[in-house]
């Protein structure tokens, strides 16, 4: 009886010593996410000025294609740029603008001398990143709006599903 | 004749009373082992996320970083071969990269590690407990939404 404890004490001994080395392991659960995300931004300022007209006709409408944009969509959503400004331009002042479709389809030159509701420039945008996309103002007057003094107009870019 | 008697039958009792006050001597054998130990557990429950204020327009997504307080591991083992630590997970990670960093190494590619690969090693004898920090990256913005989860498997290991 006695041998066979200590047998037991031995074998158990062993099993516990067989078992420890192996290797022993701990599982942890890493959550990955990536949220939708829309996001657009635009190089610095633009200055237009209208100084110049052939006689007898409306001063000469200027145009500038020195900005640019960039922008990053991963929603399957189909997003859109929009555009607006903060206040209505005065009869015969007009600004236009045309930005280029990197993701998405172009709504052509859109005029938003009185967008204080914004307008859709880019529709159509799928997956994908976007960067140095121009955008072209084009900014015109007639002869009846006289001279308008420089004014400051912010114009608001928002991309959206 | 009869008081003598009694005499030498008490003195014999005596005797033997003294030697049975006596401690008893026995010898036993104890056999004591000290088995290989090596014990690792995990805590925490580490989300990485990436969302607007991980990008920068018209650039792919950034990395995900879990803090160093999100998540840790504790270690003890006692031999004197120095232990690793393995990391696998089940599924290879369809975009991006994932990477796990143990205490103050450096980070390792997991993303592809359903087979193991070592994430710490020359683990002397002792106890330990370090940050488990995560970093997802790589990931674009033609990748999508993602909502995804992997379970990491860590092993100790010679």
């Amino acid at each position: 009886m006695k041998k066979l404890t200590v047998l037991t004490a031995i074998l158990a001994l062993s099993l516990f010593a067989f078992q420890s080395a192996f290797s022993q392991s701990a599982n942890q659960t890493v959550t990955i996410e990536v949220q939708p995300v829309s996001k657009i931004s635009v190089s610095g300022p633009v200055s237009l000025v209208i100084n110049d007209a052939v006689p007898g006709q409306d001063p000469l409408p200027v145009s500038s294609s020195a900005t640019s944009y960039n922008i990053t969509h991963n929603s399957s959503t189909a997003g859109k740029i929009s555009a607006s400004i903060n206040s209505a331009l005065p009869a015969g002042i007009k600004l236009e603008i045309t930005m280029a479709p990197v993701l998405g389809t172009s709504a052509g030159k859109q005029d938003i001398s009185s967008a204080t509701t914004a307008v859709d420039v880019v529709t159509g945008i799928g997956l994908g990143k976007g960067s140095n996309q121009t955008i072209t103002y084009d900014f015109s007057a007639t002869l009846a709006a006289g001279v308008f003094a420089s004014t400051v107009k912010t114009v608001n870019f928002t991309v959206t599903n | 004749m009869k008081k003598s008697t009694l005499l030498i039958a008490l003195v014999v009792l005596s005797v033997a009373a003294f030697q049975a006050s006596f401690a008893q001597i026995t010898d036993q054998t104890a056999t004591i082992t000290v088995g290989a130990v090596q014990k690792l557990n995990v805590t925490g429950s580490p989300s990485l996320t990436i969302g607007d204020a991980q990008v920068t327009a018209g650039t792919d997504l950034l990395a995900s970083v879990t803090s160093p307080e999100a998540c840790a591991y504790s270690i003890t083992h006692n031999s004197a071969t120095a232990k690793k630590i393995t990391a696998s997970i089940p599924a290879v990670l369809a975009v991006g990269k994932l990477e796990v960093k143990l205490g103050t190494g450096s980070y390792v590619d997991i993303s592809n590690a359903t087979t193991a690969v070592d994430v710490k090693t020359g683990i002397a004898k002792g106890a330990l407990t370090e940050a488990i920090v995560y970093q997802l990256s790589g990931i674009k913005a033609s990748d999508g939404v993602i909502n995804d989860s992997k379970l990491v498997t860590f092993t100790i290991t010679n």
